[in-house]
This record gives C-alpha cells, structure tokens and sequence, in this order.
C-alpha cells in the first residue's frame, strides 16, 4: 500500500522533475474539512488573480461587444451624475438668492425710539433671525435724496414720506421659504409695524424647480441603476453562454461554484468600472460643452456663472456605485448560470 | 478505497440502471468494468465521481459516506477523482498545456508548479511537444491522452475512465491501456468502463461484469481475482 500523506488544496510537495515516470509523490487529504481549512492567503491569492486575469482574457475576445456594454452602462450612469450636477448648481444658486432675501418691516410714522429699540431686541432673540439692521426715517431719506436722478424730485416734497425700517435676515439656511413667509406674517402683526414685505419668489420658485430635479433624480437614478443591473447581468449570461463549455469541464474536474463564479463577477466588476469611467467622461464633457455658452448668457445680465463639477466625493461615489451594480449584475446572472448547469 | 453496498439508482422515469450493486474497490488497484451498453458502467463511474446520486445504498469513498458530501466537498472529491470519458471533453479554445493544466488552476496552484506538473503529465502521455498546440489540430488518440494528461495532473487518488478508448483504432487502445497499466504500477488505483473484451482479456486484472445493471459476479476482489 503507498503511504497515505495529507493532501490539502495548497501544493506542499516539491516539484516533480521532469520525467516518464508518473508522478507518485502524492499529497493526500485526509478530509475534504482539512482541505478548506488549509487554503492559504497565498492560493486565495493566486485565484482571485487568476479571476481578474480570466475576466479580461473574456472581455478582450470580444472588444466591440465589450465596448458596447461599457458605453450603454456609461450612458446609465452618467444621467444621474448629470442630473447630480445641475442639482448642485441649481442648490447653489437657492442658497446665494436665499440669503439675500431680507424681510423689511416697515414702522408706523412716529413710534418711539424706546419701543424700537424694544423691536430689535426681541427680533435679535427670535431663533430665526440671523441679524437686523434699522434704518431710520432720516436716514432712508438722505439715502433717497442721495441716489441718483431723485435729487430734483425730491426738493418737491415738503415733509419726508419715507418710514423707518428695520431688514430683518431670517436664519434661510435651516429654514423653508414657506417658514420664512410665517415669520413676516408673525411680524406683521407686531404693533409697531406698519408693512412687513418678504420678497421670496425667487426663491420659492428656484426651491421648486430643485425639489423638482432632486426628484427626477431619484426616479431616474432608480430606474436607471434596474438598467445596469439588467444590462450587465444579460452581458454576463451572454458571456456565460459562450463559456459553458468551460464551466462543465471545470466543475468536472472540481472547481467549485466559487471558482467558475469569480471571473464573471470580476467581468461584471470591470463593466461597472469602466461604465462609471465612462459616465464621468460624458459627464466631464458635457459641462466643457455648455460652460461657455451659459456664460454668454450670464455676461448679457452683467454677471458670470462657474457651473461646479463633480468633486473627489461624487467621483468616488459613481465608480463605486459602477462597480457594486456591476457586481450585483454579474451575481444574479452567474449564480442562475451555476444552478442552470446541473453538475 | 471504495464500497458499494446495495446500490441502486433509478433514472426519472423509472429505467433502473443500477440494481443492488455491492462490491469493494481496493487501493492501488486497476478493476475493468465490463458489460454490454446499457449495463450501468457509465452510471456506476458517475456516482464513483459524484456526478450523480444513487437512489438507495450507501458509496464509501476513504471510508467517507459519500451521501455526506454536498456542497463545496463535491468539489473537493472530483479533485480526488480524476475523471476520464469516451470523448475527452477538451477546451478548444485553449492550448494542450492549458487544458491539463486546468484542474491545477482551480485548485490555485502557483504558476511555477503548474508549469512542471504540467510538463511532467504530458511527458507521460508522450505530448509533451504538443504543449503549446490547440488540441483541434490533434488526433483522437492524441486527444484522449491529453484527457488523461488532464485528470492524472493534479495527483489524483483514483482514475475512473469510461470507454477511454471507445473512439480508438486497436493500436492507440492498447498504447492506452499500456499507460493505464503505468498509472497503476505507480499506485493509482483505477477503474475502466470498457466493452471492448478483446483488449482487457490478455491482462491479469480483475474484472467485474455487470449486466442489466447487475454484478454477475460478486464485486469482491478476494472472490473474483484469484
């Protein structure tokens, strides 16, 4: 009887010499548990770069087939991270026209310096307000004589007309448009005030067309990652096809699910990568295609507008969203495959 | 190595292919298994390297009951199992070297070893030279050895070889006998589904007949090598 030696899935005999004879220096296992326990960092090592190696070898027989699904995972990708953008900018640009939307209380003619003073204090404690500003009666008037083409209009009127004011800035970035207009409609109601006039419009519209597009966002961005994932599982099922052979030779000389498994989720891994590539590109040049032109529009209201891009954070965001639906793609379709070959 | 005991196996359907098969299979040994087409040699190899289940009875492999091994072990038994069929179920999208060296990949070998096993396997089958060929270009013969070069690489426990040389003119079946008889002497047990009476008659090994899915003779080597 040859002696029994314990043969585990990592190679532990020295190299058989090259010879006619057969090799004969068997490492035996003694269970198939020792076997599991004794794979090596360094054989999961090998396999998995023996995956990625056969996961390109697959992609690169068939390139324009392959090029094909990388731009339709592309084209998937970046409408999100396109849409993303325009949310960004459009967010932007609520922020810069939310500061700036003031609520001016106009006083009654002739209240009492104490009783404004009495005004500012309690609108300073109001947790809403982030500053105030008066502006006297006096004070409005001179601005008014002062502005230009008023001076000879003004000479006309016998008394000053203009109230006294105070702009209180409401606290915009932790608060809606609508509780913003409840604070003027709060304040209006206060004794001294004559007119409380919030002009947030603007605003609210902008809110809306963001609130719009975060939606479309989000209905597009799941309809559009069932897209990917359709895709690529339908490529790697494509791919599992032509490589069915293969499987069943594999699992027939003891390849486990595992191993026929793991070059297709690299595929689908790679086909999310490089989709996600792809989209950044499309996405790149298309904020170079349309940056001059927005700007020749913003230069006829006396202004420029920069459109912000895509930072480190979103990047990141799009190839690792790339890869995992490349992934979840591959595992569904391969997994369906493995079961579908009754070995 | 490896017990039968009242194994049967029915097919959906109800055709039984196997019928109360008891016999015992020893280490190192070499057991052709004869019997016309239909007679249930293909199945019984086929439960042999769990690429199929047995309806009643129990296999032991090692002294492992083979009803045990699911999942990921039925992967870990084939690498024990060298396999061997009638047609060699090659890769033809790769090369010799690269389909002998497949069991070897799966079992994350590294590439050095694979490279001298490899070449060691296919000096064996007298290939060497057709390492870096595709084996479309080769004859059948040749095919077939490069099957063998294939299931003895990666140091298999035993062989189970069905009709290996079905599809061979008599000169390439009894090179390939001749290779089995090698295998053998060297410590690998193995067990060959053959119909062909003519070849296996001039040799001095044990044979077990089975007929209509029956043993005709009692599948004991003690009974029936004597």
């Amino acid at each position: 009887m040859r002696q029994k030696k314990p043969r585990g899935a990592t190679p532990k005999t020295a190299a058989p010499t090259k010879s006619s004879a057969p090799p004969t220096n068997k490492p035996k296992a003694t269970t198939a548990d020792q076997q599991i326990k004794h794979a090596t960092l360094n054989v999961w090592f090998i396999m998995h770069y023996n995956a990625l190696a056969n996961a390109f070898k697959r992609l690169s027989r068939a390139p324009l087939a392959t090029l094909l699904t990388i731009m339709v995972v592309g084209v998937a990708l970046s409408l999100p991270a396109a849409l993303q953008v325009v949310i960004k900018n459009l967010a932007t640009s609520q922020q810069a026209l939310n500061e700036q939307a003031g609520i001016s209380l106009f006083l009654k003619p002739n209240v009492p310096q104490t009783e404004i003073n009495q005004l500012l204090e309690n609108l300073q404690q109001n947790p809403m307000v982030e500053k105030t500003s008066f502006k006297s009666a006096t004070e409005a008037w001179q601005e008014f004589q002062s502005s230009a083409g008023f001076q000879n209009s003004t000479s006309l009127l016998d008394n000053n007309p203009l109230p006294a004011l105070i702009l209180v800035l409401p606290k915009t970035r932790d608060y809606s448009p609508e509780q913003v207009e409840k604070l003027a409609t709060e304040l209006q109601n206060l004794a001294p005030v004559d007119i409380a006039q919030v002009d947030i419009n603007w605003v609210k519209r902008l809110f809306s067309i963001v609130e719009f597009f975060k939606h479309s966002a989000i209905y597009f961005s799941v309809f559009l990652i069932f897209t990917v994932l359709i895709v690529i599982g339908n490529t790697i099922k494509m791919l599992g096809q032509s490589f069915q052979d293969e499987i069943v030779v594999s699992k027939l000389v003891g390849a486990t699910d595992g191993f026929v498994r793991r070059p297709f989720l690299y595929s689908g891994m790679l086909y999310g990568l490089a989709g996600g590539i792809c989209a950044l590109s499309f996405v790149f040049i298309g904020i170079f295609i349309i940056s001059p032109q927005l700007n020749e529009i913003a230069e006829l209201y006396q202004t420029r507008i920069s459109i912000i891009g895509l930072n480190f954070s979103d990047i990141l965001s799009l190839l690792i969203t790339g890869i995992i639906l490349g992934l979840g793609g591959a595992w569904v379709a391969a997994n369906r495959m493995i079961n579908n070959i009754a070995i | 190595m490896i017990t039968l005991q009242n194994v049967r196996k029915r097919y959906f359907g109800g055709h039984e292919a196997l019928r109360d098969i008891s016999l015992h299979i020893n280490a190192e040994e070499l057991v052709f298994l004869t019997g016309h087409s239909g007679a249930g040699k293909s199945t019984l190899l086929k439960l042999i390297a769990l690429l199929e289940r047995p309806s009643s009875g129990k296999i032991t492999f090692d002294d492992v009951d083979l009803s045990q091994v699911v999942g990921k072990k039925i992967a870990l038994h084939r690498r024990r199992v060298g396999v061997i069929f009638q047609n060699p179920t090659l890769l033809y999208d790769r090369s010799v070297f690269e389909n002998v060296a497949l069991p070897l990949q799966i079992m994350g070998f590294s590439a050095t070893e694979i490279q001298s096993r490899v070449q060691a396997s296919l000096d064996l089958v007298g290939l060497l030279k057709k390492s870096p060929h595709n084996p479309v270009i080769l004859s059948g013969g040749e095919q077939q050895r490069v099957g063998i070069a294939r299931a003895i690489v990666s140091r298999p426990d035993v062989i189970v070889a069905d009709e290996p040389t079905g599809n061979l003119d008599p000169e390439l079946s009894i090179d390939i006998m001749n290779l089995f008889i090698r295998l053998n002497q060297v410590g690998i047990t193995l067990l060959i589904a053959t119909h062909d009476l003519s070849l296996i008659d001039p040799l001095n090994y044990r044979k077990i007949e089975l007929n209509q899915g029956s043993l005709v003779l009692p599948g004991f080597a003690e009974e029936t090598s004597a």
